[in-house]
Formats: structure tokens, C-alpha cells, sequence
């Protein structure tokens, strides 16, 4: 084989807010365990030096070598709605200047990044020594400003990286749609790809001896328009009217939390939407085991992989037609991220109706448990091999 | 509740004991055996006795011994410091009636006047005092209501109930503007105050000062020279002349005059005089009509912890946390918050009450 890949991610576990570190870890490990030797550089608040050298290992223990430079990039990152203070452009900058030197005497076969964030880094480097590029879309500037007016800077940045990558993966048809309808990447340059899945909840023995007596609809996700938070409480209102028993938690922060407090106690909901904060580990594993019904009503969703968390712990889902996650989920409920009246019918079906819930959950569980990094990974193998005897001939 | 989730409220009156209430008391002891004239009414709720009883005991035993000097009154009050009076009757009736028995079996005196929660008034809420046979009650001296009229008048309400008024100049002197470094005449001096009192009323006129009792040592802190102000002004006072008079007292020497009447309520609190402070966003609003909307379930559950814990919900402060207004009163409402912001505060209350709701849910239906 002796294929090295040098990848460029900017979040990862177990310092992650969000779905990208989680997707990064999937893909990484199982390349990792099928083979592949692979060269991780993030970015690290807390490095002693300006650049450190870890190993970590695969779930097998095949070990993988990760890269921390110093840099200050947490774009998501912050609690109770705080979000990352500093000027992500600058830091983006200063993390691609970082890289370049620490991998500048690295030898590899292919550069592998992930979003826009690490599209300077990338392309200083596939400059610097001609190696392909393949560039993994998790997301594009018209999803997290749910098809407004996105950062122009941030768009420049990313539309270079979908013209200069050899090949870019997306993460579902619907993001490889985005991509090809609003940013006129070629179609024949994207392949999906859809994430997988390392989402055990039984790992471990949790608790849900915690909103007894009262059916409960979660909402997992950062509280940022994308995500559309908003709909869930109109849903909830709806809900609420028939079924005031029943309690809706937001787990997640962001920048519309207080808004969506404001909101919701307006709409009369105090005591009954609830405001968790970003759950991790335990207490995600409690939530998800606890919940009755899942909601993902997000505007513009390149995947949704807590959607299929919460698919795995037997939840039955409820997402927009506008993500990804729907495509391997035959079983989720699809509605428009704006219908909550359509939204609210079907949460109280799953409500009232005990045993349709128990069944959808039991299917969507199986669907879910088909799905595994394992495949995703075969997958991106695929695509580097193409790329690499393209390259050879 | 589990000890641990009571160290907040341990670890808040022990510092405040230790800053204000155990040095003001001490002094108030001292000037009683050194000043027979001397004379003050104090309120004190239900909770804080509660909270004493727990954790700073000696306190108590303080009060015990100043009720006993025959000449400290003792107020009437809701005991858990709540807006009960704003949204039911019944429930405001039952608190101050537990009030009353507390500072009874306790102190051994029988409350007389009535003091609502941060002074609110209203024209029902003073009908509803009446009713329970109170002779006065305390209100603020706010312009909005009696315009240019001096209150240092009584006053009484549209159903005829006599009424104090804070006389808030003088008593912000004390409370907010003792050691504003603003101020021209500054520090203020027993003897500047004591002559700005007595040429603000004529001879058969009173001046009420009413304030938190966190004033001397916790507003003002030790340093600015509070308690030997306050220590000053009251012999100086009794000394030129002044004389200190009880609530109850006042109602029967000083003649009525107007009438004050506000269908609307006001309060102590703030430069708006209202109570904006604890229903002035929609995160107030709701948790407030969500808690009273919960009385006939609380009560049909007959469990005494239950009906105990959401009386506790209702102590006005989990209100004023959320509070939104971020002027110059806001400064004032970071300080007293536990919280860091009045979202996180909504949030906590938020978690509570909906364990609360669920309790009795639980309860009722099994």
C-alpha cells in the first residue's frame, strides 16, 4: 500500500462543539484501521509548543499521528451563546501559515481537508508540492446562513478550495446538489459520500430516571438559524396546545439562545421548552436514551449526524427535506423546515400512538445500525486510489 | 433539598450576616440600652428566618432580644417575600397569616402594620390588607401618585386604609447616596442629615425612612463610615430635639390627609417606581403566570413539601434575576444575582418548575 494521506481538520475529539469533529474522527480512525497511514494536523488552543506531536490509536489500537500547531481557532466553540470572539479570517491565515511550516517536512501522497477552514492551509500546500486534493464538504456558507446572505470573505475562500480541490466529497446528494445549484462546482468533480455512524449508546449503562411521566421531544443542535430553532417552538406551541404534559428540550447553544428563551417564554412555554446547553458524552447518551420523539428541522442540513444518533438509540426522527441524513434514513419523517403544522401532526401521532412510535423507532434503529464509517471509509478509499492513478498517468 | 444544593443559600446569608446583619444588630442592641428614646420597626421574612435558623442562629437570638425591649415593631409581611398579592388573594392571604404566626410564636408580638414585598401597593392590595384587619400599611412617596404633595403627611387609601409614605429623598440619601463620591457635601455627616430631615416637615409631620436592612454594612460597606454615621445621627437626633416613632404609633398621632390611590402597582424599586424589576420581560411574565396558574393543583396535592417548594418559587427575587433592564438599575441587579445573566437565571427556574409541574402531575394522577 505505503499510501501516506496528510488531513487538515480544525476540530476533533474530544475537543469538539459539533458534528464535523465527530465526522473527522469516524473517517480518520476507520482509514486508519483499513490501513491507510495518515498524518492529522489540527489546530490547539492549549499547546505547550508551537508545535506538538501526539499518537493516538484507532478503536483496534493501530496508532495515527496527529499534529497540534498553536492557533486560536474555535469558530463554534463557547458556552451559553458565547461565541468565538476572534477574527476567524486572521486565524484561518495564521493556522494555513502554521501547517505549511509543520508538515514542510512531511512526505505524503495526498492532501485531505475539511471545509472551508482549511482551505488556505490546503492550497499553500498542494501548491507548494503539486499533490492532489481532495476537499470533504461538511457544510457551505448557504447552509449555516440557511440561504441568506453569507460571509463574502468566507465564500471567496470556499469557492477557491471547490476549484482548486481534484475531487471533492460531499457529504450527501443534497449537499452535492447545493454545491453543483449554487456554487457551480462540476457534477462529475463531486462524489457523496454519506458519514457514518459511531454512535454506541449502549455502551454504557445511563439513567433515565428524569422527566418521568411527560413524553419528550428533543432538538440537538447548535441554537444558530441553520438549525432552524425557531420551528421547533412554533411546533412546540402546536404540541403543547393538545398535549400540555409534554416537554421539548433544546440541547445546544448559540448565538439565537436568548432569543429562543425570550421566545418561547412569549409563546407561554416556560416549563415546558427546556434549555440544556450543549450536551456531551453522559448526558447526551441520557437525552437521547430518555426522548420520545427526535427534530432536526434544519433549513439547510448538509448531513445531521445527531439525527442519526438519536436513529441509533431507537428514537424515531422527524428532519427536513432539506438534509442530508434523510437519504439513509428510509424511516425518518420528512417535512419542510417550515410546515409545523404538518411538524406537530406527526409529533402527536408519535405521541399518542404508542406502539407506532415503538415500531418506526425499532426500524429506523436497524436502518441506523447499517450505517458505519466502515463503508464511508471504503468509500474515500475509492476516490484516493482514482485520484492517485489519474495522478500516475 | 440536598445539602449540597442549599450552599448558595448558606453561603450568601453567612457573608451578608457577617457584612451587615450580626454588626447592625449589635449596634441597634447597644443603642436601645444607650438611647431610651430610641425606637425602629423592622420586617423580616418567613425564608430569611428560616435560612437563620440554619445557618447563622445567634442572629435570631439577637431579634429575641430586641423585640423584648417593648420598643421595636415588628411588621406584617408576606412570609415568602413573594408577589402573591398581585396575582391571588387567597394565596396572599395565607402567606401573611403564616407570617404573622411565625413572628408570633417567635417574637411574641403581634404585627400591626403591614409592609407588601418591596413596598408594592395597589388600591386592592391595600383593600385586602384592611380586611385582614391591619391598621396601616407602607407605600412609596413617589410623585406619580401623590404629585408635589409633601409625604410626610398620612395618608390613606381609596378604602380608607391608613398609609406611611417612604419619604425617598431622605432615605436614598442613606441607602443609595451615603458614600456617592458625587456628591458635594460629601461624606454625609449625622449632623447635615438630622438638619435636612428637620426642615423637611413642620412639627406634627413624620419623616419615613424606610430601607433594606442590607444598607448598613452590605450597600454601604463598613468602610464608608455607615454604622458610626448611623450610630451619630441617632443620638445627635434625640439629643437636638427629634423623636423616633413607631408605625403604629404615627397612625394615631398624625392627622390624614389625601387621599392615594393607584389601580396600578408601585413600588420601591428602581427609578420607574413599579415593578418592571420583576415583571418587566416576557421570561418574568410567563414564570410568574405559570406559578400562580399552578395553585388549585398544588393545593389539591395536600403534600407539604410541594406546597412548600412552590411558596419558595415564588420569593420575588428568582424574578428580579431575570431582569432585562440594563440601564442604571441593571448594575444594581447584577450584583444581588447569583447568576450570570438573566437567561441563565430563566433557564434554572425554567428546570425547577418543570420538575415541580411534573411532581405534582405525579402525585395528583397517582
Amino acid at each position: 500500500m505505503g499510501r501516506k494521506i496528510l488531513m487538515i481538520g480544525w476540530e476533533y475529539p474530544p475537543n469538539y462543539s459539533g458534528g464535523l469533529g465527530i465526522a473527522c474522527q469516524g473517517i480518520v480512525e476507520n482509514l486508519v484501521e483499513q490501513g491507510e497511514e495518515i498524518i492529522l494536523v489540527l489546530p490547539s488552543v492549549m499547546t505547550p509548543k508551537s508545535v506538538c506531536e501526539n499518537i493516538f490509536h484507532s478503536p483496534t489500537g493501530k496508532p495515527y499521528r496527529v499534529i497540534y500547531v498553536r492557533s486560536k481557532l474555535r469558530p463554534y466553540a463557547g458556552k451559553d451563546g458565547v461565541e468565538y470572539k476572534g477574527d476567524v479570517i486572521e486565524d484561518v491565515k495564521t493556522y494555513a501559515r502554521k501547517v505549511f511550516n509543520a508538515v514542510s517536512e512531511e512526505d505524503f501522497d495526498l492532501i485531505h481537508i475539511h471545509d472551508w477552514l482549511t482551505v488556505p492551509a490546503g492550497l499553500r500546500i498542494k501548491e507548494e508540492t503539486g499533490k492532489p486534493m481532495v476537499m470533504h464538504v461538511h457544510s457551505t456558507e448557504y447552509d449555516r446562513t440557511a440561504g441568506g446572505d453569507g460571509n463574502k470573505e468566507v465564500e471567496e475562500i470556499e469557492k477557491k478550495g471547490y476549484l482548486a480541490a481534484d475531487k471533492i466529497i460531499a457529504v450527501s446528494g443534497y449537499t452535492k446538489k447545493v454545491l453543483v445549484e449554487k456554487y457551480q462546482v462540476p457534477d462529475e468533480k463531486v462524489e457523496v459520500v454519506h458519514n457514518g455512524n459511531n454512535y454506541l449508546p449502549h455502551s454504557r449503562q445511563v439513567s433515565v430516571d428524569f422527566l418521568k411521566n411527560c413524553p419528550v421531544v428533543i432538538f440537538v443542535g447548535r441554537l444558530t438559524i441553520q438549525k432552524g430553532p425557531v420551528y421547533f417552538i412554533e411546533m412546540a406551541k402546536q404540541v403543547f396546545e393538545k398535549r400540555p404534559e409534554t416537554v421539548f428540550v433544546f440541547a445546544g447553544d448559540g448565538d439565537m439562545t436568548k432569543q429562543l428563551m425570550m421566545t418561547s417564554a412569549f409563546s407561554g412555554l416556560s416549563g415546558t421548552v427546556l434549555f440544556a446547553g450543549f450536551l456531551k458524552d453522559e448526558a447526551r447518551d441520557r437525552l437521547y436514551q430518555r426522548a420520545d420523539v427526535f427534530v432536526m428541522p434544519s433549513v439547510s442540513e448538509p448531513f445531521g449526524i445527531v439525527a442519526l444518533e438519536a436513529a441509533v438509540a431507537g428514537v424515531p426522527v422527524v428532519v427536513s427535506k432539506t438534509s442530508g441524513v434523510a437519504e439513509v434514513l428510509p424511516s425518518s419523517i420528512r417535512l419542510d423546515f417550515w410546515d409545523t403544522d404538518l411538524m406537530a401532526k406527526s409529533i402527536l401521532a408519535l405521541i399518542e400512538k404508542g406502539d407506532y412510535r415503538r415500531e418506526l423507532g425499532e426500524k429506523i434503529r436497524s436502518e441506523a445500525g447499517a450505517i458505519t464509517w466502515e463503508k464511508s471509509a471504503i468509500k474515500i478509499r475509492e476516490n484516493y486510489h482514482q485520484l492517485l492513478e489519474v495522478d500516475r498517468g | 433539598m440536598p445539602e449540597n444544593l442549599d450552599f448558595e443559600n448558606g453561603k450568601v446569608m453567612k457573608k451578608v450576616a457577617e457584612k451587615s446583619y450580626r454588626p447592625m444588630l449589635t449596634l441597634l442592641e447597644k443603642l436601645m440600652e444607650k438611647e431610651d428614646k430610641f425606637k425602629f420597626s423592622v420586617s423580616i421574612t418567613g425564608v430569611a428566618v428560616e435560612q437563620m435558623e440554619r445557618y447563622t442562629p445567634d442572629l435570631l437570638g439577637l431579634l429575641e432580644r430586641l423585640a423584648k425591649t417593648g420598643r421595636v415593631e415588628f411588621l406584617s409581611e408576606t412570609y415568602y417575600h413573594s408577589l402573591s398579592s398581585l396575582y391571588s388573594p387567597t394565596e396572599f392571604i395565607l402567606q401573611v397569616s403564616q407570617h404573622k404566626r411565625m413572628i408570633e410564636d417567635r417574637f411574641g408580638i403581634t404585627p400591626k402594620v403591614f409592609r407588601n414585598t418591596e413596598l408594592i401597593y395597589t388600591n386592592n392590595v391595600a383593600k385586602l390588607v384592611q380586611d385582614m384587619g391591619y391598621k396601616a400599611m407602607l407605600a412609596e412617596g413617589t410623585e406619580k401618585v401623590i404629585g408635589r404633595k409633601s409625604p410626610t403627611k398620612i395618608f390613606h387609601s381609596p378604602s380608607g386604609l391608613p398609609l406611611l409614605l417612604k419619604h425617598y429623598k431622605l432615605s436614598d440619601d442613606v441607602a443609595f447616596r451615603f458614600s456617592d463620591s458625587h456628591r458635594s457635601d460629601k461624606p454625609l455627616t449625622a449632623e447635615t442629615f438630622a438638619h435636612w430631615i428637620n426642615s423637611s416637615y413642620p412639627e406634627d409631620e413624620v419623616v419615613n425612612l424606610f430601607m433594606d436592612f442590607e444598607t448598613f454594612g452590605e450597600h454601604q460597606w463598613e468602610d464608608t463610615g455607615i454604622f458610626r454615621f448611623f450610630e451619630h445621627f441617632v443620638s445627635h437626633n434625640i439629643a437636638t430635639g427629634g423623636e423616633f416613632v413607631l408605625p403604629s404609633e404615627a397612625i394615631k398621632v398624625i392627622k390624614k390627609a389625601d387621599i392615594y390611590s393607584s389601580d396600578s402597582p408601585v413600588s420601591w424599586a428602581d427609578v420607574d417606581r413599579d415593578i418592571t424589576a420583576w415583571r418587566g420581560n416576557s421570561l418574568q411574565e410567563d414564570t410568574l403566570t405559570k406559578i400562580y396558574a399552578l395553585e388549585t393543583q398544588v393545593m389539591a396535592s395536600k403534600d407539604d413539601q410541594i406546597i412548600s417548594d412552590w411558596r419558595k418559587m415564588q420569593t420575588s427575587d428568582h424574578f428580579y434575576y431575570m431582569c432585562t433592564k440594563w440601564a442604571n438599575d441593571g448594575d444594581v441587579h447584577a450584583y444581588f444575582s447569583p447568576y450570570g445573566s438573566p437567561f441563565q437565571a430563566y433557564s434554572n427556574f425554567n428546570n425547577a418548575f418543570t420538575d415541580l409541574k411534573l411532581r405534582i402531575v405525579k402525585k395528583n394522577d397517582g
